[in-house]
């Protein structure tokens, strides 16, 4: 039906994974590393299982936010895809594969900093002192 | 050479200043005027900002461990920038004036003219290029490299000497002088850890003059010398003014030890990868975006991160200077979402969204 490339269709089922916008998702600039881990990390016939279900998903949901995640709890969370889907979520949250971290970009993209309200240590440092401060509030709409 | 580079150096002041004077004079700027003298303080402010959104796109839109020597550059030109910024508001605040940081006008629309300088380019957001350093050299160019005429005024320097002209005139045409303004309102070198550049307090016209001049020589350097004098300074390495460290970058070249101010810089090559960027689309604006979507909604946080820096900056020069300090975390919040927009695809052109600079609510 749609005429989705694969990582497209990544990156849309990635945003219902982990609860972030498209372009949360897209600002961290891991997309194309994180496909790439992806795909390189599965046997091909998985890979096109996985996204054949992804797509289908999407496809038949209607657009209805609901309808996505009532498949995705029901396909992507299901016995045969769950260890993916799994290892996909926390790829985006911490930028490992597994246990391995994936890149030195990675580690700083994980987006449990974000949710954290926190920074990766060593990196994205937020000023010397601010630890003294709270952490930093702008209210937006 | 050395005895130019010499802060408080007479013969520099005449050398710089005395041909401008005189264009002065001819077209009846009134020196003594202290509400226009105040008024041109915070075009001051706002000439020194103006100059940091473009700058700080180009050094955001360096991809991470790339051209290593433009982005500690262009990061340590920035600094500078918002020091110049601190201590045109430092002035203002000794003649007993109050720097406005945060109202609507304060950000230029991009692209813009420099504010009060009457030059015909026009200055752009947009990412790391050729053609960006090329406007940031027009930006910090010094009058003496360009044809004279008209009637404002050419340079950011031909600008500060007016002010100085002014400053000292009308302090000593005032019983008591002019600089009554509240010292706990200085920002001082307390509130602020060193990047580079130094933040002179005003308490009196010597101070004055000495950050003018401090400004002066960081941008264009002093009598055309490529130094912009800080090297005085105990262990400070040479440090060259901003025009020409621009001019090393656009060359990919470093200035060797004998060059002349009028020379391309002929020393070491540089690396540098004009193509390590990301493709930032030019002069962003959140009209671009559907109201509501969601690169609207990431461009509106940055702008509200932005105006929360101003915000700051602003409370900084009115009474809180410690505040300056409390910025740090906004300014490294700032970049982390610059960097987020310029990582995000903008239409299917090529073209990444970036950050737009503007006022909002």
């Amino acid at each position: 039906m749609s005429k989705k490339t694969p990582k497209e269709s990544f990156l849309t089922i990635s945003v219902y994974l982990t609860g972030y916008s498209q372009v949360d998702l897209l600002g961290t600039g891991m997309l194309d590393t994180y496909y790439n881990t992806f795909v390189e990390n599965l046997e091909i016939e998985n890979v096109t299982t996985y996204f054949k279900e992804v797509d289908q998903i999407l496809d038949n949901s209607g657009n209805s936010e609901e309808k996505i995640n009532e498949g995705i709890t029901k396909v992507l969370f299901g016995s045969a895809l769950v260890s993916l889907t799994t290892n996909l979520i926390t790829m985006w949250y911490t930028g490992n594969w597994g246990q391995d971290v994936i890149s030195p970009e990675s580690y700083t993209q994980g987006l449990i900093w974000n949710a954290a309200q926190a920074h990766p240590p060593g990196a994205k440092q937020p000023g010397y002192g601010s630890w003294a401060d709270e952490p930093i509030e702008i209210p937006t709409i | 050479m050395e005895a130019l580079f010499q802060k408080s150096n007479s013969k520099r002041h005449r050398l710089i200043s005395n041909k401008f004077l005189q264009s002065l004079n001819d077209r009846n700027f009134d020196l003594l005027d202290f509400d226009k003298l105040k008024e041109n303080l915070q075009s001051a402010i706002e000439l020194e900002h103006s100059t940091i959104p473009p700058y700080l796109c180009a050094l955001y839109s360096i991809k991470e461990g790339t051209n290593e020597f433009a982005v500690k550059t262009i990061r340590s030109i920035v600094v500078e920038e918002m020091l110049h910024m601190v201590m045109a508001a430092n002035i203002l605040n000794a003649i007993g004036g109050s720097p406005a940081i945060n109202t609507p006008d304060f950000i230029p629309e991009y692209p813009t003219k420099l504010p009060m300088i009457d030059e015909t380019f026009m200055v752009d957001l947009g990412k790391f290029s050729k053609e960006s350093i090329d406007i940031f050299l027009q930006i910090e160019k010094s009058a003496d490299h360009k044809p004279h005429g008209g009637d404002d005024y050419h340079s950011i320097g031909e600008f500060y000497t007016a002010i100085r002209e002014s400053l000292i005139l009308i302090d000593k045409n005032t019983p008591g002088g002019i600089f009554t303004g509240k010292p706990e309102l200085q920002v001082t070198s307390e509130q602020y850890y060193g990047s580079g550049g130094k933040l002179i307090p005003v308490y009196c016209l010597e101070d004055a003059l000495e950050a003018i001049e401090e400004i002066m020589g960081q941008g264009e350097g002093i009598d055309n010398s490529i130094y912009d004098g800080d090297q005085e300074m105990f262990g400070e390495d040479k440090e060259y003014a901003h025009y020409f460290k621009f001019n090393e970058i656009y060359h990919e070249r470093k200035y060797s030890p004998t060059d002349k101010s009028d020379d391309e810089p002929s020393g070491h090559p540089i690396n540098i990868e004009w193509n390590e960027v990301y493709n930032m689309q030019k002069n962003p604006k959140m009209s671009d975006y559907p109201v509501g979507s969601e690169l609207y909604q990431k461009t509106y946080e940055f702008n509200k991160t932005y105006m929360a820096l101003l915000n700051n900056l602003h409370d900084a020069c009115n009474g809180q200077p410690d505040m300056l300090l409390k910025g740090v975390a906004l300014m490294y919040d700032l970049k982390y979402k610059a960097l987020e927009l310029m990582k995000t695809p903008y239409e299917d052109d090529g073209l990444m969204a970036g950050p737009s600079f503007e006022y909002v609510n």
